[in-house]
């Protein structure tokens, strides 16, 4: 009787110190740590996605669909599927080049870094944010803002600031990372002289390969109105073992 | 009265009246030919330059001008064409579809001006054809193979039946990449257009660039540069406003027009001095004039006429003469201008060279527009009466008795 009466008091006392030291821990998540978890949580160690990018325009609007497979930060893979015009065309990222397939043409390009400040495919997206976006842990600098609101839910605003190391065109960069998910629901970038460039929302939060992630990606160039870039993703599968070997320029050729 | 006294004036020394009248005569002549050269070279060279590049006019849709992609484009439209057409002065219309893109070949890259023509027409309007130094022209509008500038060729290291690829933007973001066969090389006298452009078929540059049917620019061209702005007015009138925009070549290259203006105010100088030298000459006669003259002058105030009267007289026999110059000048001038547009000068030996070079034809051709003979006429006109003054006002400070003695 009083050692179940004993066993009950310790383990409410172990709960009770658990819970209070998971919540001083929560409490003590740096901003880094925080980017990183909801880093972690969008990427993965790999993943293979099904994705469909709608480019607007304010006179007409088009969509392509593609597929996409990622392993860690330094290689992605994407094969755009439609329309019948560009289906075939394979971007290729290893660490920081991208390379270029044009089945029509049969030739494989290096993008030179002159080209990387340019559209990728037309879209909102640079052909440098297919290359750096990954490396939002590792080459910023995280401070906590605080905590604001974005679709009603509660978010840690983070700025990040480049590491003078980086190669990085914003000056600084605002993310809205939600406190429940670890999911980043908004990013405000800025240029050197401190204007709003881009605004990134995400939402639709869905359960896709077995995580909570937000499906749908939204790019707002803040001087051209009426244009914008939506993402979304219509199935993705994480973890799924893929071989170096599948990033390279000989695969991109023979990808379906 | 006044009249008829000064017409019998002018005739009572023949010798003098016909010497004025002659450098009257000259100096009219001599202005009317220089402008008419100047004048028709610089037509022949904006013909020429314009029928390779934008035409004297181009119809675009409205806001392609500012931002030059391939999304201002707009569909090619029969009806606009009837429009168009409709106005005399309208000769051609040349449809293009003008792009940039990358060319590529073996391991050489370079920036290009991509033109989708249709062969027919820029052959009938600029002898495209002509100009092929090796392999073929394009013969239908639908053909896969493009025509690129010898320059281009040589910086990209290719040959007639080479293989070139193409990379560039297509409608509404989408890709424009394609390979073409070379069937020819074509040699262009602008120097930037030779080192970089490529023609294709019209329907094969829509095909690659996912714009099926749409045009960036209908280039309209003229028998003659006539009144550039006032004819962009009426074709604007003619077409929807809203939709298409009229640009003339002035617009477009301002440099070339430049050059001319430039170029033109030397030549005003020299034309001034030309002015210079012939009112001396009146001067001269004039003064002559009025010393031999001078005791029947005194002789006719001193038996009461009035000075007034005098000096109008003059004015009228120096305006006679003057006209008479004019008159003779003009109808040498128009006959030898009119001689040379039939014949025009064929350029020979080096300077043929140069000219072809520049891609300007080497013949010189004479501008038989009204507008010169007027104002060389115009001009040697008031010259001549601003000189009459001048025995005039001896005239009024003339004294009789002094005069008489003399």
């Amino acid at each position: 009787m009083k050692k179940s009466q004993f066993l009950k008091f310790t383990l409410s006392a172990i709960f009770f110190i658990m819970s209070v030291i998971i919540a001083f821990g929560q409490q003590d998540l740096s901003a880094t740590d925080i980017v990183k978890k909801a880093d972690d949580n969008m990427r993965g160690k790999t993943s293979q996605a099904d994705i469909t990018i709608k480019i607007i325009r304010p006179t007409w609007s088009r969509e392509m669909t593609m597929k996409a497979w990622s392993k860690g930060d330094d290689y992605s893979m994407i094969l755009i599927t439609s329309p019948a015009k560009e289906k075939g065309t394979v971007f290729l990222k290893r660490t920081k080049e991208v390379w270029n397939w044009i089945p029509s043409i049969e030739r494989n390009i290096k993008l030179p870094p002159s080209m990387m400040s340019q559209s990728w495919m037309g879209t909102d997206f640079t052909n440098d944010d297919l290359v750096k976006e990954a490396s939002s842990v590792v080459d910023y600098d995280h401070t906590l803002l605080g905590k604001d609101s974005v679709l009603d839910k509660d978010c840690y605003k983070i700025q990040m600031i480049p590491k003078p190391s980086a190669a990085i065109v914003w000056e600084k960069v605002i993310v809205w990372i939600d406190i429940l998910d670890y999911l980043q629901l908004k990013a405000e970038f800025y240029d050197e002289d401190g204007a709003l460039v881009n605004i990134m929302n995400s939402s639709d939060i869905k359960v896709l390969g077995g995580r909570k992630i937000t499906s749908k990606i939204e790019m707002f160039p803040v001087d051209k109105k009426g244009n914008s870039t939506v993402i979304i993703y219509n199935d993705i599968v994480f973890d799924v073992p893929i071989n170096d070997n599948f990033f390279t320029t000989r695969n991109m050729k023979q990808l379906k | 009265m006044l009249l008829k006294l000064a017409w019998l004036n002018i005739w009572r020394n023949k010798r003098r009246t016909i010497i004025t009248a002659t450098s009257v005569f000259f100096a009219v002549l001599l202005a009317i030919l220089f402008r008419s050269l100047t004048d028709g070279i610089y037509d022949n060279m904006i013909h020429n330059v314009v029928s390779y590049s934008s035409g004297y006019l181009q119809i675009h849709q409205r806001g392609y001008w500012d931002e030059q992609s391939i999304d201002n484009t707009f569909e090619e439209d029969e009806q606009l064409y009837k429009e168009l057409l409709k106005n005399q002065n309208v000769a051609y219309l040349i449809p293009r579809l003008q792009t940039f893109a990358l060319a590529s070949y073996a391991d050489k890259t370079k920036g290009v001006l991509l033109l989708g023509i249709d062969p027919a027409k820029e052959k009938m309007v600029n002898k495209l054809h002509e100009k092929i130094i090796d392999g073929e022209y394009i013969e239908t509008i639908n053909e896969k193979v493009v025509v690129l500038g010898e320059g281009l060729a040589s910086q990209l290291k290719l040959k007639v039946n080479d293989t070139l690829v193409l990379l560039g933007q297509g409608y509404h973001a989408s890709s424009a990449a394609a390979k073409y066969r070379v069937k020819g090389l074509i040699k262009l006298g602008a120097i930037e257009l030779n080192n970089n452009v490529v023609y294709m078929p019209l329907k094969q540059s829509q095909l690659m660039h996912g714009a099926e049917n749409r045009l960036s620019s209908v280039s309209v061209m003229l028998d003659k540069t006539k009144n550039l702005e006032r004819l962009k007015e009426s074709l604007l009138y003619s077409i929807n406003p809203d939709l298409y925009e009229v640009m003339t070549w002035k617009e477009m290259m301002p440099e070339l027009d430049q050059f001319i203006e430039a170029d033109s105010t030397a030549h005003y100088i020299i034309v001034g001095v030309l002015y210079f030298i012939i009112s001396f000459g009146l001067f001269g006669t004039l003064l002559m004039m009025i010393f031999e003259r001078k005791h029947e002058l005194g002789i006719l105030i001193a038996i009461g006429m009035k000075r007034r009267l005098l000096v109008i007289i003059l004015l009228l026999e120096s305006i006679l003469i003057s006209l008479i110059g004019c008159f003779a000048g003009i109808i040498a001038g128009v006959m030898v201008v009119k001689w040379f547009t039939i014949h025009p000068i064929h350029l020979t030996g080096e300077i043929k060279q140069v000219y072809e070079e520049y891609g300007i034809e080497s013949i010189i051709y004479f501008s038989s527009q009204e507008k010169i003979f007027v104002v060389q006429t115009l001009i040697v006109l008031v010259l001549s009466i601003l000189l009459a003054f001048y025995p005039g006002y001896k005239v009024m400070k003339l004294k009789p008795v002094e005069a008489i003695n003399s």
